[in-house]
């Protein structure tokens, strides 16, 4: 474990203070999986043992009980309220993003396990129609990263198991704003990037194996790293600041965590809490690179200015019914805010604290588990004018005015495992 | 992407408290005419930028001030509102005015441009639409000409000689002079 932990910390000491001098820009809104930890708020470090364990702590690979399969499918209705023109206020057009993960395991012998997850990471959006400066306009931007993560973890003893996982991740993005009475769109970005360089960490600890008899106490320790991933997305054609495009580069962020997360099981009782920090800081700002269509070169600013967050996840679980194979399960979780008051988006999580309050239900059966959870996610601030004073130009930031999300999750997981396999 | 065409405003106040004082008077009427004429040829201006007359044509009866030949912001109202705000506070009520139609495909060069902008700025800064309109034509004037020199860095000094009229451009800055009244040097 002591290993393990130097190991992270030693990786973790290198990113934060690495020499890569890259100052960009992104969004990240959290996304749960699966089903069955969304019902307890997400939390998941410190004892995940499915195949969502490339997602949360590849560590966790090695505590299935053997071959596992898992599909998640989800659903979210987010509501934004924003100000995306001056003295504009706004709520975002309906809109449903789907959400959910398709991942599977293998333990290789008693010490190591393989597994490969495919999800949604991380997504933010929202579709406006309003009265602003230049008359009723469209304004929408949505920004979706998927990654597709192989992971390989290994028991190496005293109840302590490592893994890691090698992340692919793929992002599609598009911008446009018009107003009902413009020839054509003041922008108009539609594009797509792939990174192939991100990677996850992550170690379990059983302090107090469950043992055959349930009555006593249990307790698992996790520890999780997400580095950093910096997407290039380019597209054709559009346009920008009123001129036709022949092409544009820019690239996107998806932030380096660090999370540490514990459960503690009694009797029917089953407490988990995870906790950490968000680097959200490394989203400072970035610039769109532009070719109009004469050939000329131009560059568009935008800044983000984030900063670092802290979150807190925690649920609690009863298992019911003789044999235990019903869970209920309740959670919560709190983001502290990490978008600028100053440069507030339209587009993704308030300049605020944001809630979670979760619910949920699961089953077991034979080798089968069906869990499905339901979250609802809120928070909201009031950005004046004194907030926004001296901000630089900004090409997709908002203005002062109320800013709040509220967003429905519904997910459904099915899981296999072979139980007693290789 | 920033729209700045103010000058320094701390220069622009000095005229505005201290040369232009002695003007208060003599303009008070003729500020309260230009309100309710300068909004009668809201592309007056715009479609005569491409010839080169731009300033006349602002200054020209039917054009943005039809009464205050010598300058559309030196009547006491514009004075006593450009003095109560900051050259930052400036900037930034013209970007917010200008950001949004830019954006939205109705910013400079569209034709409800200096009208939209001129009548933004009026009201968030409390200046007259004349006024108001010197500075949306004068964005129109740089965003043409400047605008992919000054997106990337408006502070730049390419973007400040390109404003000024080097190479052989529209010197956007010095027309602005001319259309507020308020010589503020910013092109030396």
């Amino acid at each position: 474990m002591v290993r393990a932990t130097l190991c992270i910390g030693a990786l973790a000491a290198l990113v934060l203070t690495g020499s890569d001098p890259a100052r960009a820009g992104g969004f990240d809104s959290f996304l749960v999986h699966s089903a069955r930890h969304l019902g307890v708020g997400g939390a998941a470090i410190g004892y995940v043992d499915d195949p969502s364990a490339v997602f949360h702590n590849p560590a966790g690979l090695t505590r299935s009980g053997g071959p596992a399969l898992m599909l998640e499918a989800g659903i979210m209705r987010p509501s934004v309220r924003s100000s995306p023109a001056p003295e504009t206020q706004a709520t975002s057009e309906p809109m449903f993003a789907p959400n959910g993960m398709l991942g599977g395991l293998v333990p290789l012998g008693q010490r190591v396990a393989l597994g490969v997850a495919a999800h949604p990471i991380a997504a933010a959006g929202a579709r406006y129609r309003h009265d602003g400066p230049a008359g009723n306009t469209r304004d929408e931007m949505r920004a979706a990263l998927v990654e597709v993560s192989p992971a390989a973890a290994v028991r190496v003893g005293h109840g302590v198991s490592i893994g890691v996982g090698y992340r692919v991740t793929a992002m599609s993005m598009r911008r446009e704003s018009v107003a009902a009475n413009a020839d054509r769109p003041g922008i108009s970005l539609d594009g797509r990037g792939v990174s192939a360089a991100g990677i996850r960490i992550g170690a379990q600890w059983d302090v107090l194996a469950r043992p055959p008899d349930p009555r006593r106490l249990a307790l698992s320790l996790g520890v999780t790293y997400r580095h950093r991933v910096g997407v290039p997305v380019h597209g054709e054609g559009g346009t920008a600041i009123g001129a036709p495009l022949r092409r544009f580069e820019t690239s996107f962020l998806l932030p380096s965590r660090l999370g540490f997360g514990a459960r503690l099981d009694h009797r029917r009782v089953g407490v988990m809490l995870d906790a950490g920090v968000a680097f959200d800081g490394q989203n400072d700002r970035r610039t769109i690179h532009l070719r109009l269509e004469d050939g000329r070169a131009a560059a568009l600013p935008n800044v983000f200015a984030w900063r670092n967050s802290a979150f807190v996840r925690g649920g609690l679980e009863l298992r019911v019914l003789a044999s235990r194979a019903l869970a209920l399960r309740i959670g919560g979780a709190w983001d502290a805010p990490s978008v600028s008051r100053r440069y507030p988006t339209p587009f993704g999580p308030p300049p605020a604290d944001v809630g979670l309050a979760t619910g949920g239900v699961g089953l077991r059966r034979g080798p089968w588990s069906v869990n499905a959870g339901y979250g609802f996610r809120f928070g909201g601030t009031r950005i004046t004018r004194d907030d926004v004073a001296g901000a630089e130009a900004c090409a997709f930031c908002g203005y002062p005015g109320r800013y709040e999300v509220r967003a429905h999750l519904v997910a459904l997981d099915v899981s296999h495992t072979w139980r007693g396999g290789s | 992407m920033t729209v700045r065409v103010l000058p320094s405003t701390a220069i622009l106040r000095r005229f505005a408290c201290g040369a232009l004082a002695a003007a208060v008077l003599f303009f008070a009427a003729c500020t309260d005419a230009a309100r309710d004429t300068g909004h009668e040829h809201p592309d007056a201006a715009r479609d005569v930028l491409d010839d080169a007359t731009w300033t006349d044509a602002v200054l020209a009866p039917g054009g943005v001030d039809a009464d205050t030949s010598a300058g559309a912001c030196v009547g006491p109202n514009d004075a006593r509102a450009l003095a109560a705000v900051t050259d930052s506070e400036f900037e930034a009520a013209l970007r917010t005015c200008v950001m949004p139609l830019v954006l939205a495909g109705a910013g400079p060069g569209t034709a409800s441009f200096v009208e939209s902008a001129s009548a933004c700025l009026a009201d968030s800064v409390e200046i007259s639409e004349p006024c108001a309109r010197c500075h949306a034509v004068s964005a129109e004037c740089w965003f043409d000409g400047c605008g992919l020199t000054c997106m990337p860095d408006p502070e730049a000094a390419a973007c400040t000689e390109c404003r000024c009229g080097a190479g052989g451009g529209t010197n956007c800055a010095a027309a602005l002079d001319a259309c507020t009244g308020l010589a503020a040097g910013t092109c030396g």
